[in-house]
């Protein structure tokens, strides 16, 4: 464990780090350990300078098709419907989706790219707002994951490891960072409503705290009327009686408190009275109430609907200002095995004006400098078709090697197109990126050094990279 | 005692993988014993934490080929006469020089490390002068044969006040008895003690009562739950596959197993066995077979593309991980991919485990029912017994029922039918709501839902009629979308002025064929029918509904990928005769004496169960009910368990943990640092069993005495309950340790007798205040100079709050409930996939007052109040929960309906026993909840927040109409603002921290 805890409710007590970790860890007993990791405004104390204070990760979950977003390969035209050479698929395991069919026809994207910025980086056709800030991103091609099935590949993005029992990267970031805000949770999770049913499941693990503490697990924030659960009182009540009935629980703990010696209780006290702010600073943060139009205009109509990507992503940048840290937000609906023709074009239309909108809005209040954006799905999709292709329609399946992800702010070189894959998009040709070196730059932008954010459990010092995992320096600005 | 125990010098280990060797024999004078340097206590933990990694057990990892974790390795020439570690030599051990070098490039370990710490250096240097004596890991010693010190009778306490003498400090006192009867009571039940065991204990805290309240808790179904929800952890259990779609399993029968168990205290030894190989042992019986789903309660996956192949080895290697980090205390997972990095495991132990888990014709994915093979088709192990009682009481409401009285009160009901058909109307009012989308009424009353198609929805239609109302039609419409809508369950709830009550339905048929519907009826949104076609079902009450009463319907649509009614009606009829059935109108229609038995019992019953003026109408409406619970009870469901159907299984290395790469074979074997003392062939799953609860296995004994010494005493006695390995810590209290084992190996496993021992002890007994001498002296509580003090686990906290309010439904077993949980949790994260895509709430009011163990785990979106409280995912066992305080459980204290139900029925009881008088009143949920009368000072602070609360109230009634009024509980007729500022009070109660501790 690499941070240390500033204080302590221990009475008249100064734990020393290591005995704590050895010996004394166990014997210490749990109540007094939750004061520890209990305790609030747990300080900070990263490895070094950090380029980012926040995150904001968009994830694309189903698998956005590389080659209908940011890889453009202009030769597969003339490829279209000829057989994947065995040459470029080396004997990769294929999922049992497309195993046992006799072809791997090639299928060209039926989407126009074009390009745009400064930088000149090529963007499809599917992403018009997002071309238009296309030199503020930092994109990459180069992209490569372990796994090949979404619960799998989800579960290696966000907690570093394929199989589940891992913390994610929130809940690592939000233990590294501690809790900055007083009255928001550090970690939030906002999940979009899907416009179409059946996507991917999403299951609480991908924003858990594995074996660190349940503190630093994601706080789930729905668009309804009770935002955080519990937020709301059962039934109407007055301030005075919200009050007294705080009160009079604080006054019967203080008692207590002193009747025992309790240090557990005092800091109790504490996070008690941070939730009765949360109940004042959760509302006041998600609304639209005191959003002038130009937001709707930014982010779009859509954003006036609770749930919607858009709202999500505007309530991500109110969150941000009331200096919440990690925001993780889900959008379902790319994992198009059929009908990428006509449903791709729906999911990027969901998610194109707002995402691009966020980058220009945190770049518009000077937060852009300090947060981190992330965008992208868990793996790619294949160059070739799964089943047969139509004029009308197709699908691909799911693809490990190689896809697409765009980065923005927080130290991020702006305007970069990094990584580059084979004429069939198939293999990575230069500067691959694992998703352990993603995590491990991301953790090095917060002012983490990833092989040292650790965490003991059953033994080991775990990390969020597992055993590997290499910073990329040249996606550093 | 621990401290100063020389290390004898003995024969030299065998295994050349493990750090066995006890060397360093010399014949010098020995140090004085206070500086003797133990190497298990002192010296491995050191390096372990800062050497092993390169220097240690692993061969792929081992840097400048050299190892410390053995004597022969460590003291070898490493050329030029130079040795890494030098006995008796530390200036000329090469190990303390790299350790000590100023220059971060040659120090050991390298950077970023940090340098040890000098106290670290002059413990190895201390250790080295007297010989660098090597022991083998502490936890894989034999258990030692300890002799109990002097002084205190029970020898527990001898232990732990001998090692306090050392230190000169006094334990602290006995606790007050209130605190230690609540004490006892959660730890024993996991239940808090009821007012009148409060007032006994209290009255009469004697050696004598204690004891005799400690053995009838001890037998006690409550006790009995206890234990297993602890092991329900321990195992991994799970209601859910846990991965993608996560859909429902049938894993509660062997957690009534697990309950039967310990209810019948059948020896841990034997409990242990027949999980891990019950179907193996001679002439196995089914319960034999069900307790091995303990082996089966790993996650699954469902998702299409998976390799069923890699699936299916990845569950073998789950089960060896539960058995190694659960029963062996080891982190034999850590295998995997090389040979651990710490303890003397090898790939090749790990691997050899899972072979012995391997033999199962398992098909790795999991997409229906059918691929969980192998299954069994079970009853519930605590069937029999309520079974039985159900029977017995049939017998006597069936023999009423058959009396003369009730047969004539039948025959003239029969008469007094006029022929023909009730006519049903549309109410008077009705309004309609739904919970996904909007709704609105047509003029004919016809509901039809708006907006998006849901998934699922629960639509609720609120009627007034000025007319009494015999029975309910509803006129379902056609679907919204391809998909086949599903009716799961109707509820009606009566509702007067402040008042709620369920209205008991006898009867769901339809119309055109009177088919029977009553799966809509049962409480379980979990059974339902589908409607390709438009059709009627009627409902009966079990009495009539007076005019004017408001009726509130409920109408679920929530299991499954359902679909929705795009239309439905709700129709009444004034008429007596709507209650009678189409099945039952034809029958009346013929002769008495021509219609069948069956038609005539069914007239019979109609009439006993829908007519309250019957003679003996609520021996019927019980029997009813005992024979729908008889039905469920009786009907098998299949569950997972072992079998050893795939004999010729061969199990393999994978290099690197690679699952494209395996390597050569291995058979089912005990990971070898485990028998250097007795080695031991096993052949399968069952002798491995029997290897684990076995005489020459140290270490299983060692991890379950400690366990369930934590359980009751509130510490673990080593540092890292789920790792006995080197990187785990050296208990303080070893000696102790072995005591506890060895008291439980030569007890023959009974648990129940261990338990009873602990909570006899005057340790367990001692308050938990923390006096300002003890938080110097023993600043942690490590020696045990007091009581622990610790949060309750997460289902604690919810039991106790339903025992404070007197909600707690005593039933004990079957399948999970469903309670009431908030709204959209699994459609925001489901999104339509699977067989579970809206939460499908219990609506029998008795299910949200089960025992929290009881509550379907869903691991991919547990319980929320439950996950808030640390309770852990379960999509791996846990030795330990971890314990947090966060601003969300202050949340969930104060606004989860279930606290609030709780004390809302809590203030009103109260308000009942005490009327008129507020001070009595508050002293009542004090005790109910805290176990304790209030001090001066909180009695005067709750009566002062009280009065301003009822001060305010008066300007607030429709205030406290909403708070009285939730949850699930029947709502009072006779509550009053009374009860809204007493409910006030139960809150600010139950949401302190004593509320939520063990003190």
């Amino acid at each position: 464990m690499s941070v240390t805890r500033s204080r302590t409710h221990l009475p008249s007590l100064r734990l020393d780090r290591r005995a704590l970790l050895r010996g004394s860890l166990g014997v210490l007993g749990t109540a007094s350990l939750a004061t520890l990791v209990g305790a609030p405004r747990v300080r900070a104390m990263p490895h070094f300078t950090p380029r980012a204070n926040r995150v904001v990760y968009l994830f694309m979950s189903g698998g956005p098709g590389q080659l209908e977003t940011f890889d453009h390969k202009p030769s597969l035209v003339d490829l279209e419907g000829t057989d994947l050479p065995e040459s470029v698929r080396q004997g990769q395991v294929l999922t049992g989706m497309t195993s046992d069919q006799d072809h791997l026809r090639i299928v060209a994207p039926r989407f126009a790219f074009s390009q745009h910025g400064e930088s000149g980086a090529w963007v499809s056709e599917l992403f018009p707002h997002l071309a238009g800030v296309v030199d503020d991103l930092c994109i990459v091609r180069s992209m490569q994951t372990d796994a090949i099935n979404h619960d799998p590949a989800v579960t290696l993005l966000q907690t570093g490891h394929t199989l589940p029992g891992r913390p994610s990267l929130g809940a690592w970031v939000s233990h590294g960072l501690g809790a900055p805000t007083a009255s928001l949770p550090t970690f939030a999770v906002l999940i979009s409503n899907s416009p179409v049913p059946f996507g991917q499941p999403l299951t609480s693990r991908y924003w858990g705290s594995g074996f660190l503490p349940a503190n630093h697990q994601g706080v789930q924030i729905r668009g309804g009327s009770e935002p955080v659960l519990y937020l709301d009182e059962r039934a109407q009540v007055s301030r005075a009686r919200h009050e007294r009935l705080r009160d009079l629980r604080a006054s019967l703990d203080t008692l207590h408190a002193e009747a025992t010696g309790d240090g557990a209780i005092d800091a109790r006290l504490e996070t008690f009275a941070l939730a009765d702010r949360m109940q004042t600073a959760v509302p006041t943060t998600l609304t639209l109430s005191d959003e002038p139009e130009s937001t709707f205009r930014l982010y779009g109509e859509a954003a006036r609907t609770p749930g919607t990507f858009a709202w999500n992503c505007v309530m991500t940048r109110r969150l941000l200002e009331g200096d919440v840290r990690f925001v993780q937000l889900y959008h379902r609906d790319w994992d198009h095995h059929s009908n990428m023709q006509s449903m791709h074009p729906l999911a990027a239309r969901d998610v194109d004006q707002a995402s691009a909108a966020l980058v220009t809005d945190l770049r518009q209040r000077g937060l852009l400098d300090d947060t981190l954006v992330l965008w992208g799905g868990e793996f790619g999709r294949t160059v070739y078709s799964q089943g047969d292709a139509r004029t009308t329609d197709y699908g691909r399946d799911h693809h490990p090697r190689c896809f697409s992800m765009w980065m923005a702010g927080g130290g991020i070189k702006p305007g970069l197109v990094y990584g580059a894959t084979d004429d069939f998009s198939y293999n990575v040709v230069e500067n691959p990126v694992h998703v352990h070196d993603l995590q491990a730059t991301v953790l090095h932008l917060l002012g983490f050094d990833h092989t040292r954010l650790t965490y003991r459990s059953e033994g080991r010092d775990f990390r969020l990279t597992d055993v590997s995992g290499h910073v990329v320096d040249a996606l550093l600005r | 005692m621990v401290r100063g125990r020389a290390i004898g010098c003995g024969r030299v280990g065998a295994a050349a993988l493990l750090a066995a060797s006890v060397i360093g024999c010399d014949d010098g004078p020995p140090p004085p014993i206070e500086e003797l340097v133990d190497y298990q206590r002192d010296v491995q933990p050191i390096l372990a934490e800062h050497c092993f990694g390169c220097h240690g057990p692993d061969a792929a990892t081992r840097a400048a080929g050299l190892r410390l974790d053995t004597f022969e390795d460590a003291t070898a020439d490493r050329g030029g006469g130079r040795f890494a570690i030098a006995p008796r030599d530390p200036d000329a051990s090469l190990a303390i020089q790299r350790i000590e070098a100023v220059e971060p490039s040659p120090r050991m370990p390298p950077a970023p490390n940090d340098p040890l710490a000098d106290s670290d250096i002059a413990t190895l240097r201390r250790w080295i002068a007297q010989g660098a004596a090597y022991g083998r890991h502490w936890a894989f010693e034999p258990i030692a044969e300890v002799t109990v010190p002097g002084g205190a009778s029970h020898p527990m306490d001898a232990f732990v006040e001998a090692r306090l003498g050392d230190e000169g400090i006094t334990p602290a006192p006995r606790a007050e008895p209130a605190v230690l009867v609540r004490r006892l009571s959660l730890d024993l039940r996991g239940l808090p003690p009821s007012p009148e065991e409060l007032d006994a204990f209290v009255a009469d805290p004697s050696d004598a009562a204690y004891e005799a309240l400690v053995d009838r808790w001890l037998a006690s179904p409550a006790h009995a739950e206890r234990l297993a929800l602890d092991w329900m952890d321990y195992a991994g259990y799970g209601d859910s596959n846990g991965l993608h779609a996560d859909d429902p399993r049938t894993a509660w029968p062997w957690r009534d197993w697990v309950i039967a168990q310990f209810l019948a205290n059948r020896p841990l030894d034997e409990m242990i066995v027949a999980q891990v190989a019950g179907d193996l042992l001679p002439s196995a019986t089914e319960e034999d077979v069900l307790a091995t789903g303990f082996l089966r309660h790993h996650v699954t996956t469902g998702e299409g593309g998976v390799d069923p192949e890699e699936r299916r080895f990845l569950h073998s290697m789950d089960r060896a991980r539960l058995v190694g980090t659960q029963l062996f205390g080891l982190t034999v997972h850590c295998a995997q991919c090389h040979d651990h990095k710490y303890d003397p495991i090898s790939q090749r132990d790990f691997y050899s485990l899972i072979a012995c888990f391997d033999r199962v014709a398992d098909r790795g994915l999991v997409t229906t029912p059918d691929t969980e093979v192998p299954t069994l088709a079970v009853t519930s192990p605590l069937w029999p017994a309520r079974r039985a009682e159900i029977v017995a009481r049939l017998a006597v409401l069936d023999a009423r029922l058959a009396e003369d009285d009730v047969t004539r009160a039948a025959s003239s009901w029969e008469a007094s039918l006029a022929p023909g058909a009730a006519s049903f109307v549309v109410p008077d009012d009705v309004l309609g709501d739904s919970l996904e989308g909007r709704a609105s009424v047509d003029v004919d009353g016809t509901l039809r839902p708006r907006g998006a198609v849901p998934i699922g929805d629960t639509l609720t239609i609120t009627i007034d009629h000025d007319a009494p109302i015999h029975a309910i039609r509803l006129e379902l419409g056609e679907g919204r979308s391809l998909v086949l809508p599903r009716l799961t369950e109707v509820t009606v709830d009566r509702e007067a002025e402040d008042a709620r009550a369920r209205v008991t339905l006898v009867r769901a048929s339809f119309d055109d064929d009177g088919s029977d519907a009553s799966a809509v009826i049962d409480g379980h949104n979990t059974t339902g029918i589908e409607l390709p076609t438009p059709r009627a079902i009627t409902l009966v009450p079990s009495a009539p509904i007076g005019a004017g009463e408001r009726l509130v319907l409920r109408v679920d649509q929530r299991f499954g990928t359902s679909s929705v009614f795009g239309s439905l009606r709700v129709l009444v009829s004034s008429d007596a005769r709507a209650i009678v059935t189409p099945a039952v109108r034809s029958a009346l229609d013929r002769p008495a004496i021509e219609r069948t038995d069956a038609e005539r019992a069914e007239v019979r019953a109609l009439f006993v169960e829908a007519v309250p003026s019957s003679p003996a109408h609520d021996e019927a409406l019980e029997a009813r009910a005992l024979r729908a619970e008889l039905a469920r009870g009786d009907a098998p469901v299949r569950t997972r368990v072992m079998r050893e159907d795939d004999p010729d299984r061969r199990t393999r290395i994978l290099s690197r943990g690679q699952w494209a790469s395996p390597a050569e074979e291995v058979r089912c074997a005990v990971p070898a640092a485990l028998r250097i003392d007795h080695p031991v062939e096993v052949a399968n799953r069952l002798e491995l069993a029997r290897f684990v609860v076995g005489e020459t296995n140290p270490i299983t004994l060692r991890v379950l005495a400690n366990h369930y010494f934590q359980l009751l005493v509130g510490t673990s006695l080593v540092a890292t309950p789920d790792d006995w390995g080197t990187r785990g810590g050296t208990p303080a209290h070893r000696a102790l340790l072995d005591w506890l084992a060895t008291s439980l190996r030569n007890g023959h496993w009974d648990l129940r007798a261990y338990l009873r021992m602990i909570v006899l002890s005057e340790t367990y007994r001692r308050s938990s205040t923390v006096s300002p001498e003890l938080a110097l002296a023993d600043p942690t509580n490590a020696l045990l100079s007091r009581g622990v003090r610790r949060r309750l686990e997460a289902e604690l906290v919810r039991d106790g709050a339903l025992v404070a309010a007197g909600l707690l439904a005593p039933s004990i077993g079957g399948p999970p409930a469903f309670v009431s949980h908030p709204d959209g949790l699994y459609e925001a994260t489901g999104d339509g996939l699977g067989a579970i895509t809206t939460y499908p709430v219990d609506r029998a009011p008795r299910a949200h007052h089960r025992r929290a163990l009881y509550t379907f785990w869903r691991r991919s979106a547990p319980h929320p109040s439950m996950a808030l409280f640390d309770a852990p995912d379960r999509i791996h066992a846990v030795a330990r929960r971890e314990e947090t305080s966060t601003p969300t459980q202050a949340l969930a204290l104060w606004n989860d309906p279930h606290f609030v139900e709780a004390a809302r029925v809590m203030a009103t009881r109260a308000r009942r026993a005490h009327p008129a008088d507020p001070d009595a009143q508050i002293e009542d949920v004090f005790r109910r909840v805290l176990a304790r009368p209030p001090t001066e000072a909180e009695r005067a602070l709750l009566r002062a927040s009280y009065d301003a609360e009822r001060a305010e109230l008066e300007d607030a009634a429709d205030d406290a109409d909403a708070l009285l009024t939730i949850g699930d509980a029947d709502v009072a007729r006779d509550a009053s603002l009374d009860d809204a500022a007493l409910t006030h009070v139960a809150r600010a109660v139950l949401s302190t921290s004593e509320s939520i501790t063990r003190e």
